[in-house]
């Protein structure tokens, strides 16, 4: 094993046992998330689709499966779990699209799973999960149709997108849709700045599921980044001085 | 043996009895009293009508004998007896029905007795027709049957001008006798009875009281009445049988025409006064309307609940002096308002007009026409770039010192939509290369980027005379991401297998990319001559540093980027140990390249038409800066 | 009972074949690294044969949409169509083939290409209201570093360049590649913390997006 290679593993598990000692401590030391004001805006938003009786869209990005892309989408799905409990007592329930085949197949499954714990077996639809165009822009160009068919209210996007991403938030704001969007590409974050109504910058796309309440490891998992990025800090900022001093 | 009437059902008991034989009603203390009547009323003198002391009496023919009081003396009279006695001998010549009613009695007992017959009858005959025809005034029905007999005196049994009370031949209907029965008694001196006569009074009996419920009326029909059709239809049940509200008499005989009753003290006294007086006048009958609504229709006299519970009178109670705060004040205040507004009714919302995209599409316009006016008309024309980056000139000479037998591999990672900038940017290196004679290969981890390579070479092939699959060939599409890349780095012809678009003759003969001469001695990254990545993304370019730079070896590593990916491209550059070898990024860098290379390509095409976009772009933001400072301004002055 | 044993066995078997990926990267062993290198080109089938999948759930969408003839219907039909006759050419005369790159380079390039151009519009529009109707310190920043950027990159109008044109190259310069480049990276770098804590969050059972 290389010296990198140590290194590499020995970050992991550090990052690992920072993870689960704070969820095991969360009933001591409750973690308390920064406000977002997306997310509240989201919760909300989600509330009044659900009484509206109109439709929650969230994209998936058209990130693939393998690969770094896969990273926030997977964060998408944890979300997807907790929209999908929120939205299933609701007449139209989430819809999701991403542009990736195996993406929409893990975000089936995970819309089946939700609605068997749930005891709504019959919201699930093999459309509900569905695949919009295999290319970036072929995807965005799939989107003013689906949203306008699915009376759609709420477009999030939570995945991997490229400049696409600036079209997809734009015909939702052209729908009148409350559209929150986020990715991890730092581009994108841009663009999406400038058009979404409630950008998600930095790592926010991945603090999706923690701030949706999925569960007490996702917020022990935000507080273990912090550690971890103050760790990086310091250690920046001592190389900093060590490469000015010599 | 003097017998005492049962208080339920009338009927005669013996007096030692304490239960009624016939309806079983206690003969406690409720009947001491009705004995002790009895008692007195012995004393009193027979009418000279006859034994019925119903029986119209001349004034003239009351004698007061001492036996008539039964011995008692004048002291000893009560007062009620003296008050009857009195007003018939006031009422002498029947102007008062009811003085004849008894003699013996006084006059203020007849006036008592009168007022208990007007209480009596004020619920009595529908259509409040009294005995003789007369309108009735409204009394209070304090008095019951039997508190009104009490009143009048009746007697015992053994008194001689009591008669008992016949029982007539109408079953038990659980009504006393005397009320019961409407036509034995004679109708008073000066009353017409209704139909009856005195043969009807009973011999000896108890003077009548009108009956309290539904007496037929005198000379007036039901229907004149008002009566309602179920009051009717019990009238006209059959004879003697079924009992009626009005059943207590036979239909045949009208009832006698009574004379009011009057109360006695103690009863008056008994009747809350002046707390409820109703201040309500009864109209006259004629006057009286007849209610409509409710289960009351079709009577008269129906109090109307309005003027009564409605009616505004002071209390007599001092008035309660509410406390209220000033939050409550504000509180009913807000309710009121609330209640007003939820009844008030706002004007429709004028419906909101479609509004064109106004801004949408100024802008779309303004940039068509910044673009394309350089391509229509040459005009506006932008100066070529007279500084170079300084990154520019390492790149072309490292291109420059290539060596001209190891091939040079192209990766086209970028969509279709970026097709605009990077076949510009990619063209000006693509043009020095194939201007060198190198031979060069495409590849691509994108599916779309086989013919994007294919669609871009072809371009600056042809300029140069390069032929398919000698001189340049596309290895296709690398499937499988970073592990993809991984793999191609380690070992690209186990990577790619076939190729893409390969020539005719290739495919004929069945063979490969690798057999082509322009790859046929590369069997890893490090053969050949550089790598360069042309892509829009960041993330692309760091993936083939990260997993294609290992297994590089000499072979220089260069970027072709889009604008927007360079800022975080370059430092892999410009690191103390550079990752990358070369960078050429957008199209101001890519004109300044092919001014460098002397050959100008799509690069100095799209020259003016970007620089007119980028203007236009400009001017639109500096617009949009105005447009916001002249709406805070002027919502500053309206404020 | 059986529920619970069989999401345990799909936690089980995506918790080897992460943990074998991962160890794949940091240890030098070929059994580990070969077992790797065989997940990944798995993982690579089975996203391809996915996008075949992706594309019928795709083709289902819209043909539900054409039979009950709902709004759009015709676009929903010209879309299978589409598909149809791409891929009947793709399959027949292969992807290289002349027509399939007719189609590339005369219907798909172009389209992307105007999509591309759609997005230029809708940034600048998104431009304009972010300067017009917020009225911030972040607005005015904004507009400033956008006017500066746009300035450093574009040519000069007519003539050669100036000394003001190259002073706004290096201010541009500075601009990208101090500021946008520093906080693009503190971004990145969050950007990957994120990404670990998911995969980890995967890895640990606590995430199932393979469902139950």
């Amino acid at each position: 094993m290389s010296a990198e290679g140590l290194q590499g593993l020995l970050a992991l598990g550090a990052f690992l046992a920072l993870t689960i000692g704070f969820a095991a401590l969360n009933s001591r030391w409750p973690i308390k998330l920064r406000h977002i004001s997306a997310f509240e805006a989201l919760n909300k938003a989600i509330e009044r689709a659900v009484e509206g009786g109109e439709r929650v869209h969230l994209s998936l990005g058209t990130g693939s499966v393998v690969g770094s892309e896969s990273a926030p989408a997977l964060a998408g799905l944890a979300a997807l779990s907790r929209i999908a409990r929120a939205t299933s007592m609701s007449d139209r329930p989430v819809v999701v699209s991403t542009g990736d085949g195996a993406m929409a197949i893990l975000a089936r499954d995970t819309l089946r799973t939700t609605y068997d714990e749930v005891n709504a077996s019959e919201l699930y639809e093999p459309t509900a999960g569905r695949l919009l165009g295999p290319t970036p822009f072929s995807y965005a160009a799939g989107l003013p149709s689906m949203l306008r068919d699915e009376q759609v209210s709420v477009h999030m996007l939570n995945g991997s997108f490229g400049y696409e991403a600036g079209l997809a938030a734009d015909f939702g704001e052209r729908a009148h849709n409350f559209v929150i969007a986020g990715s991890d590409d730092v581009q994108s974050q841009a663009l999406l700045y400038a058009v979404a109504q409630e950008p998600l910058i930095g790592e926010e796309v991945f603090a999706t599921p923690a701030y949706l309440d999925a569960g007490a490891v996702h917020k022990a998992s935000l507080r273990a980044q912090d550690a971890i990025r103050f760790i990086i800090l310091a250690l920046i900022v001592l190389g900093v001085v060590i490469e000015t001093i010599t | 043996m003097a017998e005492i009437q049962c208080p339920n059902c009338g009927k005669p008991n013996p007096d030692t009895a304490e239960t009624c034989q016939h309806c079983g009603e206690p003969l406690g203390s409720g009947s001491d009293w009705m004995n002790e009547i009895q008692e007195q009323a012995d004393g009193m003198a027979p009418g000279p009508g006859g034994s019925s002391p119903f029986a119209p009496v001349e004034p003239s023919e009351v004698e007061q004998p001492a036996e008539e009081n039964g011995g008692l003396a004048e002291g000893e009279v009560p007062e009620w007896l003296q008050r009857i006695r009195a007003k018939q001998a006031a009422d002498e010549g029947g102007g008062d029905d009811f003085s004849a009613l008894r003699p013996g009695f006084s006059d203020e007992q007849d006036q008592e007795a009168e007022q208990g017959l007007e209480t009596v009858e004020g619920r009595g005959p529908v259509g409040g027709v009294g005995p003789g025809g007369k309108d009735q005034e409204p009394a209070d029905r304090a008095a019951e049957p039997e508190d009104i007999r009490a009143g009048f005196g009746f007697g015992s049994d053994s008194d001689p001008d009591y008669a008992p009370y016949e029982k007539s031949a109408e079953p038990d209907t659980g009504i006393p006798s005397w009320l019961a029965q409407s036509d034995e008694p004679q109708p008073p001196a000066g009353a017409q009875p209704a139909g009856g006569t005195e043969s009807d009074q009973p011999e000896g009996g108890l003077p009548h009281v009108p009956a309290l419920l539904g007496e037929q009326p005198v000379g007036l029909s039901a229907e004149e009445l008002g009566v309602p059709d179920w009051l009717g239809e019990v009238e006209q049940s059959e004879e003697g049988g079924e009992e009626t509200l009005k059943g207590r008499r036979p239909a045949a005989a009208a009832p006698p025409d009574l004379e009011r009753a009057t109360l006695p003290n103690w009863l008056e006294a008994m009747r809350p006064v002046d707390t409820f007086r109703s201040v309500v006048q009864i109209d006259a009958e004629d006057d009286q309307t007849i209610e409509s609504i409710g289960p009351l229709a079709g009577l008269r006299g129906v109090l109307m609940a309005e003027p009564v519970v409605a009616m505004p009178r002071t209390s007599t109670v001092g008035a309660m002096q509410l406390e209220v705060s000033e939050r409550q004040y504000a509180q009913a205040e807000l309710l009121q308002q609330l209640i007003t507004e939820e009844e008030s009714s706002e004007p429709a919302a004028p419906r909101r007009r479609t509004r064109l995209a106004i801004f949408r599409w100024a802008i779309a316009a303004v940039t068509v026409v910044a673009a394309a006016l350089p391509v229509l008309t040459g005009a506006p024309s932008f100066a070529l770039p007279g500084l170079e980056p300084k990154e520019l000139g390492a790149l072309f000479d490292l291109v420059d010192r290539l060596p001209p037998d190891r091939p040079a591999l192209f990766v086209f990672d970028y969509d279709p939509g970026n097709t605009g900038e990077l076949d510009a940017v990619a063209g000006a290196l693509l043009d020095q290369v194939m201007g060198r004679g190198l031979p060069v290969a495409s590849v691509s981890t994108r599916p779309t980027g086989a013919p994007q390579a294919l669609y871009t070479m072809h371009r600056y092939a042809s300029r140069h005379g390069y032929v398919e699959g000698s001189d340049m060939v596309h290895l296709g599409y690398l499937s499988g991401g970073p592990a993809a890349v991984q793999l191609f780095a380690s070992n690209p012809r186990g990577a790619i297998l076939k190729g893409f678009a390969l020539p005719e003759e290739m495919k004929s003969a069945g063979q490969t990319a690798w057999d082509s001469p322009t790859l046929e001695r590369v069997s890893s990254l490090s053969d050949f001559s550089i790598v360069a990545v042309i892509t829009a993304g960041s993330e692309t370019a760091r993936l083939w540093v990260e997993q294609a730079g290992s297994a590089l070896g000499e072979t220089p590593l260069v970027m072709v980027l889009s604008a927007a990916a360079e800022p975080l491209v370059r430092p892999y550059y410009e690191a103390s140990q550079p990752q990358i070898d070369g960078i050429l990024t957008g199209l101001p860098a890519a004109v300044a390249y092919e001014q460098r290379n002397g050959r100008f390509g799509l690069a100095l095409d799209r020259w003016n038409g970007f620089g007119a976009g980028m203007l236009a772009a400009e001017l639109v933001l500096l617009a949009g800066a105005g447009y916001g400072l002249v709406r805070w301004v002027m919502a500053r002055r309206e404020a | 009972m059986r529920l619970i044993r069989l999401s345990a066995i799909w936690a089980a078997i995506a918790l080897g074949v992460g943990l074998f990926v991962l160890l794949g990267y940091f240890v030098d062993l070929e059994f580990v690294t070969g077992l790797r290198i065989l997940f990944m080109q798995w993982a690579v089938l089975l996203a391809a044969a996915a996008l075949l999948v992706g594309l019928v759930n795709l083709a289902a969408v819209h043909w539900r949409k054409v039979s009950l003839s709902d709004e759009g219907w015709l676009y929903s039909g010209v879309l299978i169509l589409a598909l149809l006759v791409t891929l009947i050419l793709a399959v027949f005369f292969g992807p290289d083939a002349p027509i399939s790159l007719f189609i590339f380079n005369n219907l798909q390039l172009p389209l992307e290409s105007s999509l591309m151009a759609i997005m230029s519009v809708t940034l600048l529009l998104a431009g304009f209201r972010v300067v017009a109707r917020r009225r911030d310190l972040f607005s005015l920043l904004f507009l400033l570093v956008t006017l500066l950027v746009l300035l450093g990159t574009a040519p000069a109008l007519g003539g050669t360049e100036s000394g003001t044109v190259a002073s706004l190259r290096e201010l541009r310069n500075w601009i990208s590649q101090v500021w946008a480049a520093g906080g693009a990276r503190g971004i990145l770098l969050g950007v990957a913390l994120g990404a670990t804590a998911t995969g980890l969050r995967v890895l640990m059972a606590v995430d199932r997006p393979y469902g139950s």
